[in-house]
């Protein structure tokens, strides 16, 4: 069977053996989803690059902890979203004491978005400008739930934040977004 | 109804999610029908979902999923050389047959000391050997030597 047709379970099986080629099709099916994540919370490429890197060399180190009975992504998005905030608090605390370094890792506010610069759209545009004035973690929860089409109790899981605070988060991120953007949603709806 | 949901934006949102009660989400009904910002609000939270979902994701770089695979300290295949090298399995048997050599040399043991001399050393070469059958006793005294050596005939 090819590797790209087995299942997550089978994967995870093959994975928990120390299967290379098991673990190759796991870092292929997954690093696109890991990359986006920490692209969208670090708003760095070479930052997000890092952290694939990271996430995939953690889950190596600690695939035993992890419940083959529970789907893949959400385990995945979870070791990339907590490597991704750990990333953000040592840069945010290199740049309170002082660490001149530490101002290349924190994201510029007015920087232009990796993924803005690979869009014309203007509503898309629009829109990354504005998530970007979000949280990270605001971001991330939103990324999760609308781009990688997780459910809310899968975000919970991923994030580690109960499923009532994961809604009550997203739905004021997303009021939120709709303040920003009014014009454009008004435009979008018609 | 709009208790706990203050705007008309946040109703909507809520609509959207099935977080109201039948009775809520039965009156943002009405209101759709009846009020142009209720509907306006709903239609504006369709199309920030839709928007969110249809950002184009960013491509990671291409190759990045081969270094990492590269990077990860992953099992080789073993090469021919290492072939004839004993197995796990292997290892473990012959483990167990030292297990055993050592229990069988226990039960002799409780039969008393070794007969003779020669029974003696036979004991323990067949213990340091390869694996075999254990070794018969030799046929002699059934005094063991060291009552021999101690209670000679004549000796007081």
């Amino acid at each position: 069977m090819p590797l790209e047709s087995l299942s997550e379970a089978e994967l995870a099986r093959r994975c928990r053996r120390g299967d290379a080629d098991g673990w190759r099709e796991l870092v292929v099916r997954f690093t696109p989803l890991v990359y986006r994540l920490g692209v969208r919370m670090l708003r760095s490429e070479a930052e997000a690059e890092d952290v694939s890197q990271e996430v995939f060399l953690r889950m190596h180190r600690s695939f035993d902890a992890y419940d083959s009975t529970r789907p893949l992504a959400p385990w995945v998005a979870r070791t990339a979203y907590h490597a991704c905030l750990r990333r953000l608090e040592g840069a945010a605390r290199r740049e309170r004491a002082g660490d001149p370094e530490s101002l290349a890792a924190v994201p510029d506010a007015g920087a232009r978005d990796p993924e803005q610069a690979a869009l014309g759209g203007e509503a898309s545009t629009l829109l990354l400008r504005a998530l970007g004035d979000l949280p990270a973690q605001d971001r991330a929860l939103l990324d999760l739930r609308y781009r990688e089409g997780l459910s809310d109790a899968e975000v919970s899981e991923a994030t580690g934040i109960p499923i009532g605070t994961v809604k009550t988060r997203i739905f004021r991120a997303r009021v939120r977004l709709r303040g920003w953007l009014e014009p454009i949603l008004g435009r979008q709806g018609t | 109804m709009t208790e706990g949901f203050r705007t008309l934006e946040e109703l909507a949102e809520a609509y959207l999610d099935g977080d109201l009660r039948r009775d809520e989400a039965l009156a943002f009904e009405r209101e759709l029908a009846g009020r142009p910002p209720a509907a306006a609000a709903l239609i504006a939270a369709v199309a920030l979902r839709d928007l969110l979902a249809s950002l184009p994701p960013p491509a990671p770089p291409p190759g990045l999923a081969e270094r990492i695979a590269g990077s990860l300290p992953l099992r080789r295949p073993r090469p021919a050389s290492e072939a004839s090298r004993p197995s796990p399995v292997r290892a473990a048997l012959a483990g167990l047959g030292w297990t055993f050599r050592g229990a069988a040399l226990a039960a002799l043991g409780t039969a008393g000391p070794a007969a003779s001399a020669s029974t003696g050393m036979a004991q323990l070469r067949w213990a340091l050997g390869p694996l075999g059958a254990p070794p018969e006793p030799v046929p002699g005294s059934r005094r063991p030597l060291w009552r021999r050596a101690l209670f000679r005939k004549g000796a007081k």
